[in-house]
């Protein structure tokens, strides 16, 4: 009754369409916000059903314009663990590489263009640019350069294009790739400017505590691959997220609301990342987030920075992600299938005996977790190993890309041509039946169904698979 | 010379586009010698009030409240560039086009009652476009080339011919006669310079129908390279399904 509402139409400097609406006391206290996102739903995950299996990644990246990258590296990653290929370790680095890529053009339009002007007291980059002229240029050159080595590797940076199922479409020359990790090295004095600039600025004094969520991996910074983890304690393989975080609908927004079951709301993004991965950064990453005030775990939104992915790169790029003269495509396609042999005489491969997965041993309590106070452990690698459960178990013989698959459908293919000779890598492929099987989730089998299991793309599918297994 | 007033609009899309826009590193500053942004949310904080020499405006119409504003647009704008194959053709989620509304409202949200959502089109559905810019997103240098004739008071130079062109412009070897691989190269508007052709990968079509395409002698030539009826009708319902000239092989 007393309440009066703040409301702002329209948010600028962000991606995606939303206003926020505030309800406050007469007395200056804040009763409600609301974050009214009316971005129109697209209705992705209606028009996805049914799709095929090597198309899914090109939908999935126009989910967001300027995280293409996450959405198609995912989507990639889903695809290849339903239909269990795995990937060379070449074809892993270079993805990881064009995450990195897409992480630093991302954080740089966020810091630069999207957060710097509320700094400056300006309405925008350019205005501030006036009388900082040095802001944009260096701006521009930071995001030019993620957005250069995603269009290296992807072909373009919005929607990239090289990365398919199984690798990449193409490779890297080592010119290219030399050229490209030197300007990476001399950018990053470009990047520690960035952290100094954040040190004069007047950031506002903000914590608010929450559950701050990421991937998190205990030998390496985690990228695309990593387990599930929490400051609350998650710890989980990635694909189990759904027993962990619900979504629900709410009547304001057309963006649903993502909360940690039995608990609250979370964060993700570049400061979670850094709270739960900080011991993984690089040396040099981790005196610049010092210096820079950051006391992990730090629960100051202000303090999202992304400064010190930066120097994650040159670590990375200088170390082992793209070594010299690794042709990091040149494997592409050669996807392997996981052994999904069946046994001779046309039987079906029996199940494999985990089927009651899915419970809370891998899971350690928040008091196994790293102590995150601690981060001046010195370089990475030289502590001791991470005692945490990798999550994996000790299951050997059940493939990791079956783990949590339930239940397990098994799709019987007729197929028109006799794939074995072609393929040595582990398909199962009975001469007699001259038959394929996949396996898949059940959920899978009704999102793939339809593109996979009709005769033309079959018999791509066929040809794909010897391709892939020749040299 | 008085600088150009530009605005850029979002309408349902994944601003990717506008992306292009800030890719154009280099020209920007030159750029902004030669135009004003006098509206573009994502990257300034401006409120709309004066009337546009060009508005770009990314994305499709799929709500009441965006049939509103297009047309507030075009009524308050010189030129009006439908910005991407999401205003030009609807793109991607135009896919869901041919599910009911139902369907999909009911497959994302547990309460669809709260969703207010119609058809996805084009903007051309609605209002005259002067400008159609395909792609997905537009290559920046056809960005710049829009704002280029708009300063010129010329017509753009935007290629309407296929993609094959370009890519012999850069000497590739022809995926869809050598290789039979399913190229949709030679129904798909030109503009990107060829880039998934000349980097082992065909051509998917995300730059929409070239000017007249032959959809249905493409669809026989997918055919003839293994694929069946329905991967051809999935190929054309993809970036412009709902277009006149792919509805019928889409379909």
């Amino acid at each position: 009754m007393s309440e009066r509402k703040i409301n702002v139409d329209y948010i600028s400097r962000v991606e995606g369409q939303g206003g926020i609406d505030l309800y406050v006391t007469r007395d200056g206290e804040l009763r409600d916000a609301k974050v009214r996102i009316f971005e129109p739903p697209r209705f992705f995950e209606a028009f996805m059903v049914g799709r095929k299996y090597d198309e899914l990644m090109e939908l999935a990246a126009r989910i967001c314009g300027i995280c293409p990258v996450s959405h198609e590296i995912s989507a990639l990653r889903a695809v290849e663990d339903a239909l269990g290929v795995e990937v060379s370790e070449a074809t892993k680095r270079v993805r990881k590489l064009m995450a990195m890529s897409a992480l630093i053009s991302s954080h740089v339009l966020s810091v630069y263009f999207l957060t710097l002007p509320d700094y400056f007291g300006g309405r925008d980059l350019i205005e501030v640019a006036g009388e900082n002229p040095g802001l944009l240029k260096r701006g521009l050159e930071l995001k030019r350069l993620g957005n250069d080595l995603t269009e290296l590797i992807g072909g373009r940076s919005v929607h990239p294009v090289t990365a398919v199922v199984g690798g990449f479409t193409n490779s890297i020359s080592k010119g290219d790739a030399d050229a490209m990790r030197k300007r990476l090295i001399e950018a990053k004095s470009d990047s520690l400017e960035t952290v100094d600039l954040f040190k004069e600025l007047d950031i506002p004094e903000f914590a608010r505590k929450c559950e701050h969520v990421a991937i998190s991996r205990p030998d390496s910074y985690a990228i695309n691959e990593g387990q599930l983890a929490s400051t609350e304690g998650i710890y989980a393989p990635q694909r189990e997220y759904r027993r962990f975080i619900k979504e629900d609908q709410v009547p304001h927004s057309t963006g649903k609301h993502s909360t940690v079951k039995e608990r609250e709301s979370f964060l993700v993004g570049p400061l979670a990342r850094v709270n739960i991965n900080f011991k993984q950064l690089s040396p040099d990453a981790r005196e610049a987030a010092k210096s820079a005030g950051l006391r992990v775990p730090d629960y100051s939104p202000f303090r999202s920075r992304g400064g010190p992915l930066h120097q994650r790169v040159h670590r990375d790029l200088g170390g082992h992600a793209l070594p010299r003269g690794a042709r990091p495509g040149k494997d592409q396609g050669r996807g392997r299938l996981r052994d999904h042999r069946g046994p001779q005489g046309g039987q079906l491969p029996p199940l494999h005996p985990e089927q009651g997965r899915n419970n809370d041993e891998g899971r350690p309590s928040s008091t196994d977790l790293p102590e995150l106070q601690e981060h001046g452990d010195g370089p990475q690698g030289a502590g001791p190993a991470d005692p945490r459960p990798t999550g994996r178990g000790d299951r050997p013989e059940v493939p990791d890309a079956h783990k949590g698959l339930r239940p397990l459908h098994i799709v019987l293919c007729p197929c028109n041509q006799d794939p074995r000779g072609k393929i040595d890598s582990g398909v199962s492929a009975p001469r007699s039946s001259q038959s394929f099987y996949y396996f898949f989730s059940k959920r899978t089998a009704q999102t793939l169904s339809s593109g996979i299991f009709d005769d033309g793309s079959k018999a791509a599918f066929v040809r794909r698979l010897a391709a892939a297994s020749e040299k | 010379m008085e600088k150009l007033k530009c605005g850029v609009f979002k309408f349902t899309g994944c601003a990717g586009c506008q992306m292009e826009i800030l890719r154009a590193e280099d020209a920007l500053p030159q750029l902004l010698e030669l135009i004003e942004i006098t509206y573009w949310p994502m990257v300034t904080t401006k409120d709309w009030e004066e009337d546009l020499d060009v508005a770009f405006v990314e994305g499709s119409v799929s709500t009441p409240r965006e049939i509103r504003e297009v047309k507030e647009i075009r009524e308050r704008s010189r030129i009006l560039v439908a910005f991407g194959d999401c205003a030009v053709t609807g793109c991607i989620p135009s896919i869901r086009n041919f599910i009911t509304q139902r369907e999909a409202e009911k497959a994302v949200y547990p309460n669809p009652i709260w969703i207010e959502s119609i058809g996805l089109r084009g903007i051309s559905e609605y209002v005259d476009v002067d400008v159609s810019l395909p792609g997905c997103p537009p290559h920046r240098n056809t960005i710049l080339e829009v704002v280029k004739g708009a300063v010129l008071k010329r017509r753009p130079y935007l290629r309407h011919h296929s993609v094959c062109v370009e890519c012999k412009l850069k000497d590739n070897g022809c995926l869809l006669t050598e290789e039979k691989r399913p190229c949709m190269g030679p129904v798909t508007n030109a503009g990107c310079g060829a880039i998934c052709p000349s980097l082992n990968r065909v051509c998917e079509g995300c730059y929409g129908p070239m000017s007249a395409p032959n959809a249905e002698s493409m669809a026989q030539i997918l055919l003839e390279t293994g694929l069946t009826e329905e991967d051809v009708k999935r190929k054309f319902r993809k970036y412009a399904g709902w277009t006149p000239e792919y509805r019928k092989e889409a379909t």
